[in-house]
């Protein structure tokens, strides 16, 4: 199961950001690989009780007792491993983070969960097919949906969430609820099949908290799309003193004082030629002309975070898919091309960012009057906003 | 040998095979994504290929309802009985795999049909070298292994990842039945201690 792990932990994602949700999930992401091999040992447990017929007869001790003192070592195996993973992120991140404590309890339940089923199991199935059987539906359950194009949300149940989350998004509460509610409904089937005296109704009715814990969950999560994401609190980000006021994510913080130097000489570039700069920039969601929402990761480099700023300069671009022979995307490369320049973006790097047509037009755009940049930046604004206006990419003679 | 096929419990066996008619057509198109050594994106199994893992459980189940003390002072050639019965239950699913094929035009059901000649025969193998409880698990760890192993970076699969190539490869066909047939010979000897179930 080490080795196992470790193969596995080669080929998690890794992330640019400091942002302990990532890392921790992508670290316990290792559930897939400790879940089931844990639930089979625990059904090769449960084997041993079976072949003992240990539940037929009277016992001092209370079920509960004796079933946690033997999956005792296989539940310390398995949590090892999981500390082992987020060690192993740790190491490989650079910097040490608390783990996220929604993703690493989930984690754990979800490890309790496939574990005390996989005894259940081997309790009330020969081993030479409870074994197998535990093992395959254990890694099923959690592996199989992710490969599944419809339903999306799906995945979310299992309670691994490998690829949350970006640094602008949080875990959504509904998955990590949904997926306590399977998790609840797998523990309560394992308490059902493991009465003492279990009668055949009995043991199809264990089912149906799992179902009832599936439906429920499925219900929950309904409304998520392939990432357990929702956006994050803006209350978290931390801004500049600057003028206009930056304000980005703790992880990025370490880059906030350059980031509001080139917010502020970008600002003061465009303000020279009349385009109306926000008073903030934020890695929030913004949402009017008076704030500009932009991006960026860690490794970011520097003419790629002024390309976002620029681009956070812009207003929306409408969807006119179909309207035009030019789309506004289109227009917003030229626009975006056009701020570039003018605040200062060396000749290499607009090269790396635009094409040669594109650069041409912006060559002879900064060749006329000030005035005239003014008017051809505007007319292309409003066909950027708006369907069905014509832009001007190319300036009049 | 009526009583014998009760024994083994020749009705689950036929039960899974329908199963197995019955959810094909379903998942045709279903993969799943297992880890890999060298590959980018982990290998991407379909469903079809690992299905035949439930005819493997089934044998290796029917194999161990018997019991051992009575069998050892049997008559009748058990052993012998047994082997067959395993190789009867490999040739009736391939033909089911073939039928499906045919019928519902799944692409890999011959594959598939293919594969389950070699899970039996691993579960045979496995039942003599390691013991009846854990035989069930050994073509699940195989094919675990040669999906960790058996694909290039390019994503391509080896020519010895056998569960995964497609069915006009004879070096495939050929592992397969040759771990068939090695686990029939196998189950004709007879273990030296009682097995336990």
């Amino acid at each position: 199961m080490v080795i196992l792990t470790l193969l596995f932990m080669t080929d998690v994602p890794s992330w640019s950001d400091p942002y302990s949700l990532a890392w921790t999930s992508a670290g316990a992401s290792a559930i897939l690989i400790i879940a089931p091999i844990c639930a089979a040992c625990a059904a090769w447990e449960g084997g041993r009780l079976r072949r003992a017929r240990w539940f037929a007869w009277p016992h001092v001790r209370s079920t509960t007792i004796v079933v946690l003192t033997i999956l005792l070592p296989t539940l310390v195996v398995g949590l090892l491993m999981i500390v082992g993973a987020l060690l192993f992120q740790i190491i490989t991140s650079g910097f040490v983070f608390i783990p996220d404590w929604r993703v690493l309890s989930m984690a754990i339940i979800v490890l309790f969960a496939h574990v005390l089923l996989g005894f259940a199991m081997g309790v009330r199935i020969p081993i030479v097919v409870s074994l197998p059987m535990v093992f395959l539906f254990s890694f099923a359950w959690i592996e199989l949906p992710n490969t599944l194009d419809d339903p999306l949300w799906l995945r979310h149940l299992s309670g691994i969430w490998t690829f949350c989350c970006l640094v602008s998004t949080n875990l959504a509460p509904q998955a990590w609820i949904g997926a306590l509610l399977v998790a609840i409904g797998m523990i309560s089937m394992a308490s059902v099949l493991l009465l003492q005296r279990l009668r055949l109704w009995q043991a199809l009715v264990s089912v149906v908290p799992l179902v009832i814990g599936v439906g429920v969950g499925a219900y929950m999560v309904q409304d998520l799309d392939a990432f357990p994401a929702v956006a994050r609190d803006e209350g978290v980000l931390v801004c500049s003193t600057s003028q206009p006021r930056v304000c980005v994510w703790p992880e990025h913080e370490t880059r906030l004082e350059e980031v509001a130097a080139l917010a502020t000489e970008a600002s003061m570039a465009w303000r020279q030629v009349g385009v109306i700069v926000p008073d903030e920039f934020t890695e929030g969601a913004g949402g009017d002309r008076g704030i500009g929402s932009f991006g960026f990761s860690m490794e970011t480099d520097r003419y790629t975070l002024f390309n976002s700023l620029s681009r956070s300069v812009l207003p929306p671009v409408a969807n006119c898919e179909g309207q035009g022979s030019v789309s506004p995307r289109e227009v917003q490369t030229y626009l975006v091309a056009w701020l570039n320049s003018v605040a200062g973006m060396p000749a290499e790097a607009l090269v790396a960012r635009a094409n040669a047509q594109i650069l041409d037009t912006i060559a002879t755009v900064q060749l006329l009057p000030l005035e005239e940049q003014q008017i051809w930046f505007e007319r292309n604004l409003i066909a950027l906003e708006q369907c069905g206006v014509p832009p001007q990419l190319e300036p009049l003679p | 040998m009526k009583r014998w096929l009760q024994v083994r419990r020749l009705d689950l066996g036929l039960l899974t095979i329908l199963g197995m008619v019955l959810v094909m057509p379903l998942i045709r198109d279903w993969s799943i994504t297992l880890p890999n050594l060298f590959g980018r994106d982990g290998s991407i199994i379909p469903l079809p290929l690992v299905l035949p893992f439930a005819i493997a459980i089934a044998v290796a189940f029917s194999l161990t309802t018997g019991d051992p003390l009575l069998e050892r002072v049997s008559s009748r050639p058990i052993l012998l009985l047994d082997s067959l019965y395993a190789g009867l239950m490999a040739l009736v699913a391939l033909l089911i795999c073939l039928l499906l094929g045919q019928v519902f035009d799944i692409d890999l059901a011959l594959e598939a049909g293919r594969n389950t000649l070699g899970y039996i025969g691993l579960v045979l193998l496995g039942r003599r070298m390691l013991g009846v409880q854990v035989a069930a698990l050994i073509p699940i760890v195989v094919v675990l292994g040669l999906a960790l192993l058996g694909i290039s970076s390019s994503g391509a699969f080896y020519w010895w990842s056998w569960p995964f190539v497609p069915d006009d490869n004879l070096w495939s066909w050929g592992v397969m039945i040759g771990l068939l047939l090695a686990g029939m010979l196998l189950t004709l000897i007879r273990p030296r201690g009682l097995s336990v179930h």
